[in-house]
Parts: C-alpha cells; sequence; structure tokens
C-alpha cells in the first residue's frame, strides 16, 4: 500500500509530531499524575495539520504546490435519513450526526481517529486533579449562532439538561455521574463527580457533549429540535420534512485553518434526504448532488467514473455481528454458542453480501481505527470442524428449530440467508423472521421467542458506552441479565482508570472474555464509502469520529 | 339528489369510526411499539424515561381508551405529534400533501391524456397492429414494477443523457420551470400506470358498446364515424372507466410510496410507510383517516358524475 493510498487517519496517525504539540502535551500532563491519559488535551497543531488545504484530498497527495482554496458555493449532500430530531440532546438516531454536528460543537471534540482534540473542542484544555474532578478551561469569545455568549454558566445549565428525565436524552445515563458543574469564572466549568468515571470525557465528545443556546432553547422550548441553534460553522437555516436540511455559514466561526483562514469554506450546505440509493447515487453521477454514500453494489461504477472520487473508511461500525438470547434454552448451551459461532463464514458473506466492502472481524466490538482495537486469537473463528465438534458436544437436538429474527435492510436480510446455510451445513435447521429494526429489537432483546439476532452496530468512540449497553449484567442488549463477577470488575476498572494505556488493556480483556463467551460475536467490520463529485477538495476531511460527516473542510473547485 | 347526499355524508360517520378503530386495533397489533422504534440499534433510554413516554402517549391504557383519547382530539382536529419527529401531525401532513397532490394529480392528468384516446383506438381497431401495441403497452404498464422503471428513466435521461434532473421537488407554485422539469420523470411513471389501467377498462367497455344496437343504428343514419365513436359510444362506456378512476383519484391523497421513494419527493406515501414501519400512530391514524375521507368523497362525485353520464340514473 502506498502512502497516498493509506487511509487519511493512518496517514494522520503516522506523521511526525510538531514540537509545540508535542510541548503541550507534556506541559499538560504535568497536571496531575492521575489524569495522565487524559490531560494532554492531544495535539494543539492536529487540527491545522488536518486542514492544510488540500492536505488530505487525493489531488494534491505528494504535490508540494496546494492548490489555492476557493470559499463560497452550496455544497450538496444526499443522505437517507430523515433526522429524528436537530436537538443533540434528545435526539435518537444515528442519523442525527450528519445533520447536527456542523450546526453544533462539543465540549471536547474528537478527531476522525476518534482521539479528543482540544483543538477541536470549546473547551482550550482540561485538568482532572482528583478522579472526581474534572476542570475545563473554556473558550472566550465565542458566540452561539443568535448572539447569546457562550461561558460556563451555559455549559452548566447544558449538562443539566442532559441529566432531566423530562428531556429524554440517550446520553442521560453517561451523566447522571455529575453531581454540580461549579462556574467559579465564565471560562472555566469544574465538574463534580459522584464516582470517578473515565468514560465521561468521551461522553462530552458524543451527542450529550454538544452545547445548546440556552437563550435558544428557551424561546423555542419543544420545537427547539427544527430550530437548533448551537456555535458550529454552520447555521441552521431550513428544514423541509422528508426534503431537505439546509445550513449557512457562520460568518463568526471561531475555528481556523492552518493559515489562520476562516472555516467554513462554503458558504451552505443543503442536505438532502434520498431514500434510495441507486437514486442518490444516480444523483451523484448526473451532479444534483456533490456527496452521496456508495452502496457497495455501485462501487465499481463508481470507481471507473472518472468524473468521481471515492473516500474509503475503514471499521466504520460492525457490519454484522451474531448476537445470542441468553433467556432461551439454546441460547444457555455455551457449547451451541460455540457451535454456531465457528459454523459462520464471514469471509462468504464478506463477498458474496458486502461484494467485498467489509473486513472479517477478527477482534471484538472496537473495530480498526478505534484506540480500543487489537485482534483476538481466542475469538471463534470459522472452522466446520470445531463446529461440529462443539455441536456434538453440546448435546442440542437438531430436530429443533432455532428462530433467528433480524431487520430490514439488504445486508442483514441476505447474510441472515447465509447463516441459515452455514448452520444448516452443521445439521442446525433454523427459521428466519425479519421485522424493522425497533420492532426487531424489542422482540429479540426483550423476547424469549428467537435464540439468533444477526444485526449490525454503530461505531462508538467511548468503550465504556459498548460495555454499559452490552456486557453489563443489568445492560438493555445483555439478554440474560447475567455476567462474570470478572467482566463486572474490568467494566468497574474501565469506569474509574483515566490512564488511557491502562484503560485500552482493560477493555482489550473485557473483549477476550465476553468473545469467549460467545453470545455477542463481530463477524464483520463495516467499510463506508463517500463518491464525491471531482470539484469538491479536502474530501478525506468529510469523516469524524464516529465515521460520519462533517463539512466544514470541505470546498467547492 | 340533496337528500341523497345529505344521506350518503351522515353515512360516512359510523364508517370513518370504524376505519380509524380498525387501523388504531391493528396498528397496536404490530411488533415494537412507538417507544422502542425511536431508537436506533445500539442506543439505549432510561428505563424510566421509556415508562415517562410510554405514559405520555397513554400506551399504558387499554385499547378503546387510548382509542377515546384519540378521538377526542381528533374531533376537533388536533390529531397530536409525531412520535418521531414530535412535530404536530397536522404541520407533517401540511409539509407532504402539496408534493403529493402536484405528483398525483399531474400523473392522473398524464394517464387519462395516454389512456382515454389509446383505449378508443384499441377498440376501435380492434384486432389490428394498433390494438397490439395498445395492448402491449397497457399490459407493461401494469406489470413492469414502478421502481424498476423509475430507475431506468432516471438512468436514462438523467444519468446518460443529462436532459432531465435525476430527482428532487420543487412546488409548481414557486418555481414553474424548474417544477415541471423535475415532474417528468415521476409523472411518466405514474402516468404510464395510470394509463394502462384507463387504456384495458376503456378497451373492453368500448368493444361491448360499439356492439350494441344503438351504434349500429347510429352508423345506420349516417352519422359521422368520429360522432359515432367520441359521443355515443365513449360517454356510454365511461360508466365503468369512471368507477375506477373515482377510485383512483380518491387514493391520490395516500400517495405513491415507490415513485416518491425513487425520485426523493417529500410526499405522504413516503411518510406514511415510513411511520407504519416506525410504530407511529397519530401519523398513520391522521393520514388513514385522510385518505378514507378522500375516497368516500370521491365515491359520492363518482356517483353524482354517473347522473350525468347517463340521464337515467336517478337518486332519491
Amino acid at each position: 500500500m502506498t502512502d497516498s493510498n493509506k487511509p487519511y487517519w493512518q496517514r494522520w496517525a503516522e506523521r511526525p509530531r510538531s514540537r509545540r504539540g508535542f510541548l503541550v502535551g507534556a506541559s499538560s500532563a504535568t497536571l496531575g499524575a492521575a489524569a495522565l491519559g487524559l490531560v494532554g488535551c492531544g495535539d494543539d497543531n492536529d487540527e491545522k495539520d488536518a486542514q492544510t488545504p488540500g492536505g488530505g484530498s487525493p489531488q494534491a497527495g505528494g504535490s508540494p504546490a496546494a492548490p489555492q482554496i476557493k470559499r463560497g458555493g452550496e455544497l450538496k449532500v444526499a443522505y437517507g435519513l430523515e433526522p429524528s430530531s436537530l436537538d443533540p440532546h434528545d435526539g435518537v438516531s444515528g442519523g442525527d450526526h450528519y445533520f447536527f454536528e456542523d450546526m453544533f460543537n462539543f465540549l471536547v471534540g474528537h478527531d476522525a481517529n476518534s482521539q479528543l482534540q482540544a483543538s477541536l473542542s470549546l473547551a482550550e484544555s482540561w485538568q482532572i486533579p482528583d478522579p472526581q474532578t474534572i476542570i475545563f478551561k473554556l473558550r472566550s469569545g465565542v458566540s452561539f449562532h443568535d448572539g447569546s455568549p457562550f461561558n460556563s454558566e451555559v455549559v452548566a445549565w447544558n449538562i443539566e439538561r442532559v441529566k432531566d428525565p423530562a428531556t429524554k436524552s440517550t446520553a442521560r445515563q453517561s451523566f447522571l455521574v455529575v453531581e454540580k458543574v461549579e462556574t467559579p469564572d465564565p471560562q472555566t466549568a469544574r465538574f463534580k463527580l459522584t464516582a470517578p468515571a473515565a468514560g465521561l470525557m468521551n461522553a462530552l465528545g458524543g451527542r450529550g457533549g454538544a452545547v445548546l443556546s440556552r437563550q435558544a432553547v428557551e424561546k423555542y422550548k419543544d420545537q427547539f429540535r427544527s430550530n437548533p441553534v448551537g456555535t458550529g460553522p454552520f447555521m441552521f437555516d431550513s428544514w423541509a420534512s422528508g426534503s431537505h436540511v439546509k445550513m449557512k455559514k457562520n460568518p463568526n466561526y471561531w475555528g481556523k485553518d492552518a493559515p489562520g483562514g476562516a472555516l467554513p469554506y462554503v458558504d451552505a450546505v443543503t442536505i438532502r434526504i434520498i431514500p434510495d440509493s441507486t437514486a442518490a447515487f444516480a444523483a451523484l453521477q448526473t451532479g444534483d448532488v456533490h456527496v452521496a454514500g456508495i452502496d457497495p453494489k455501485d462501487l465499481d461504477t463508481a470507481k471507473a467514473n472518472s468524473q468521481l472520487q471515492i473516500v474509503e473508511r475503514k471499521g466504520s461500525g460492525v457490519a454484522n455481528l451474531m448476537a445470542v438470547n441468553l433467556k432461551t434454552a439454546a441460547g444457555k448451551n455455551l457449547d451451541l454458542r460455540r457451535a454456531i459461532m465457528h459454523a459462520l463464514d464471514p469471509e462468504a458473506a464478506k463477498q458474496a453480501v458486502w461484494l467485498g466492502a467489509a473486513d472479517v472481524a477478527d477482534a471484538g466490538m472496537w473495530p480498526p481505527g478505534t484506540w480500543v482495537y487489537k485482534t483476538s486469537p481466542t475469538r471463534p473463528r470459522y472452522d466446520l470442524n470445531k463446529a461440529k465438534e462443539y455441536l456434538a458436544k453440546s448435546g442440542f437436538d437438531t430436530n429443533t428449530e432455532l428462530k433467528i429474527m433480524t431487520w430490514e435492510s439488504r445486508t442483514l436480510i441476505q447474510a441472515g440467508e447465509l447463516w441459515q446455510e452455514s448452520l444448516r451445513k452443521i445439521g442446525i435447521k433454523s427459521k428466519i423472521t425479519t421485522l424493522s429494526v425497533g420492532a426487531a429489537t424489542k422482540e429479540f432483546f426483550e423476547g424469549t421467542t428467537h435464540e439468533l439476532y444477526p444485526t449490525s452496530w454503530s461505531l462508538y468512540p467511548e468503550p465504556d458506552w459498548i460495555a454499559t449497553t452490552i456486557y453489563d449484567k443489568d445492560a438493555y442488549y445483555n439478554t440474560g441479565k447475567t455476567q462474570s463477577s470478572e467482566v463486572q470488575d474490568l467494566i468497574r476498572q474501565g469506569r474509574t482508570e483515566y490512564d488511557i494505556e491502562k484503560r485500552k488493556l482493560i477493555y482489550q480483556k473485557m473483549a477476550e472474555l465476553v468473545l469467549g463467551d460467545a453470545w455477542h460475536v463481530p463477524l464483520l467490520y463495516g467499510r463506508s464509502y463517500t463518491g464525491f463529485t471531482k470539484s469538491v477538495k479536502n474530501t478525506e476531511q468529510i469523516y469524524n469520529g464516529e465515521a460520519k460527516w462533517n463539512y466544514r473542510n470541505l470546498w467547492l473547485a | 339528489m340533496t337528500a341523497y347526499l345529505v344521506r350518503r355524508g351522515l353515512q360516512t360517520i359510523p364508517l370513518l369510526l370504524l376505519v380509524t378503530f380498525l387501523t388504531f386495533s391493528l396498528l397496536l397489533f404490530l411488533p415494537g411499539d412507538p417507544v422502542t422504534s425511536l431508537l436506533s440499534q445500539g442506543e439505549t433510554l432510561d428505563p424510566e424515561i421509556v415508562e415517562a413516554y410510554r405514559k405520555e402517549l397513554h400506551l399504558d391504557e387499554p385499547i378503546p381508551v387510548q382509542y377515546g383519547y384519540w378521538l377526542r382530539r381528533a374531533m376537533v382536529g388536533d390529531f397530536g405529534d409525531s412520535t418521531q419527529t414530535r412535530k404536530p401531525v397536522s404541520e407533517e401532513l401540511r409539509s407532504r400533501i402539496p408534493a403529493t397532490l402536484q405528483i398525483g394529480l399531474a400523473g392522473f392528468v398524464a394517464g387519462l391524456l395516454i389512456g382515454v384516446p389509446a383505449g378508443i383506438a384499441a377498440a376501435v381497431w380492434h384486432n389490428t397492429v394498433i390494438d397490439r401495441v395498445v395492448t402491449m403497452f397497457s399490459v407493461a404498464g401494469v406489470a413492469v414494477p414502478g421502481f424498476w422503471f423509475g430507475i431506468m428513466l432516471i438512468l436514462l435521461f438523467s444519468v446518460k443523457l443529462r436532459w432531465l434532473p435525476a430527482l428532487g421537488f420543487e412546488r409548481i407554485t414557486s418555481n414553474p420551470g424548474e417544477a415541471l422539469k423535475l415532474m417528468i420523470l415521476p409523472v411518466t411513471v405514474i402516468g404510464w400506470e395510470l394509463s394502462a389501467v384507463v387504456t384495458r377498462q376503456l378497451r373492453s367497455s368500448m368493444l361491448e358498446v360499439l356492439r350494441q344496437d344503438y351504434i349500429r343504428t347510429a352508423r345506420a343514419k349516417g352519422l359521422h364515424e368520429r360522432r359515432v365513436v367520441w359521443l355515443h359510444g365513449l360517454r356510454n362506456a365511461l360508466l365503468p372507466v369512471v368507477t375506477v378512476l373515482g377510485l383512483l383519484l380518491g387514493r391520490i391523497l395516500a400517495g405513491a410510496v415507490v415513485v416518491e421513494t425513487i425520485f426523493a419527493i417529500p410526499g405522504v406515501g413516503r411518510l406514511l410507510v415510513g411511520s407504519v414501519r416506525t410504530n407511529d400512530f397519530p401519523v398513520v391514524q391522521a393520514i388513514v383517516l385522510m385518505v378514507a375521507l378522500s375516497v368516500v368523497f370521491m365515491n359520492i362525485v363518482t356517483d353524482v358524475v354517473y347522473a350525468a353520464l347517463d340521464p337515467r340514473i336517478r337518486y332519491s
């Protein structure tokens, strides 16, 4: 793989750090020994490096003369789902990020590599003097799109809003650990925690950490969801239900590019809601839109089209995993679970269903590109002989038919049929039911009628989120509501350990144990492909830490 | 006639109650519920928030009580809020109806403009090449799936020839030129499918009428063939066609799901399907009520048109 062919984040990770960046990291690290992993605030130059004109674009790869940035124009984007809300706190769909990411900033921001970066954050720096206190130094001179000032009072109010059950935020659980936010001065927010919470920093980089204008929330009340006001590079313009969301440039945005020029580059972004992927691809080919996701079935055509450019993002989530219902008799049988997992052939699904555009999972729920990722030597892998051995050991009556539940998605349905065939090879009969995602989730995780559930999972930069929602004995997605004391202990350690290297080891060990239990096993990691017309530049900077899009660094030639 | 119309109007009330109650019950039998349907895979809500949601939507009450809540509000025109977007349902509908009406009515007119002459031609030149070509097109119109035809049109006229925009929607009142360009492909899909139905109906009905004695008499007394066909033939052949057209017109408000999806048209059809999939009861209920009203209304209009076409039909 040549250097220019490597993914952006890989090149980013391999790039030598600037001396200034090193000094910032080193000086920050002295702020508190316990805070070793988090205090560094990342590399102050990272956003600037990343925003070097044309720095990440394929056109400029290796060329010493960077193209002159052109400002202005309207970027047109195609996306398949209607947002559930433009209020980051109360939205519930993962697709919402494609719409609100650029209208808001987060108290702490993630880069494309899911690492926290002060340069992308509303907090200029942070320190952790003791495990139950986090002090954020806030950016000064930042104001919301409605002109109201950004300060520590607003931060404290935002945290209370997420914690308030009336907001109905999916992020609430992660924020309950914040006892109060003290505001000694407008530029300082001191978080007092009820317990050490290492996962909170990453949670503050998610939807719960988005900082909203209090003035606007009080003005629009329930309708803030369709009148969002933040501090981000784009300001909300309009939302036509089922049609599009339009944003216009925030002329006072605080973020700058490398030469100190203002961001964003384009004057407006219109995200058109185009539910059919073939139609969205046609719109990209005709130039009706500048940006669209590429379905694997259209990938060859897209690559052959000289008018298009494609950016690939590996590890964009878990494309397919097999969950077992531990409440069922079959699910409780460990040997049977192992037999099933060894019988599934992810390579076949990769080729037949994803047409090569996925990667066979070699670790747990943290795919390549996340800081926890590490290949697992002990995870169940495709091996029919082992599958048959475990099946024989399990004592499972092969006259019993296993029930598979999945939801409406082309890849999941086709993969489900393939898994059915895989199980048949070791003599297990099965039947598939397909429902909408909400109904399938409820039926499988709350019910006792289905044993297997092939599904996909979004990318979450904070490993504690996976531990809390899936592995913990009380977790919603833990069908058995049981967990070994060893894993429970690791979950506790992961929450209280702030040192990033130690945390990494904790979650890697956790992944090993859970994979060995064979009840929630990733089979394929996703690769997402974004197509652009030739006129779009800085294309590789479209992905954020959750492998979703933001538009502030793109410009139109 | 007036008494008849009043009676028909009153008869619709129990019908609408029945339709809405059945829809309501069916929705509650669907797997999942509005609260779990809110979440993407991997997201969770605190149990206490889920409970609060369920209480707010009255999901913790028996079905007849839930229906009662809905009915009481619906009587005064308040259809509640969408559980997905939490916007008022009336607002959601207001933003979707113009697109559906614009595309649906244009498709309907296109269907008539193609279907009526084609149906007549096929009947008049029965068993000729014209008849075979028309029949072939009308069979294809019914048989070819709209999603395939729509994609083919986009690939040919947008991607290959670059004559027309691939997708999108513009209100005819705000930008007529752009709106017309955007309408050509979706209206072709709807119009072709509709014309196929009209053509087949009209062809068989015309064939029957053209064999009638009064047509022979008209020809025998030396009337011009055009007059025989268009005046004596068509008027009598239209009755069964009007029945079908009335039904089709009444259903326009339900939207054309496939066409709206392929051409990214923000219409009622897409909203309805999306709402069923996410158990968004208030939205589904409002759309079903609206479509039921529209179908009932069009039935009454059809009855009136019958009387106008055939003076022998009288209502009392």
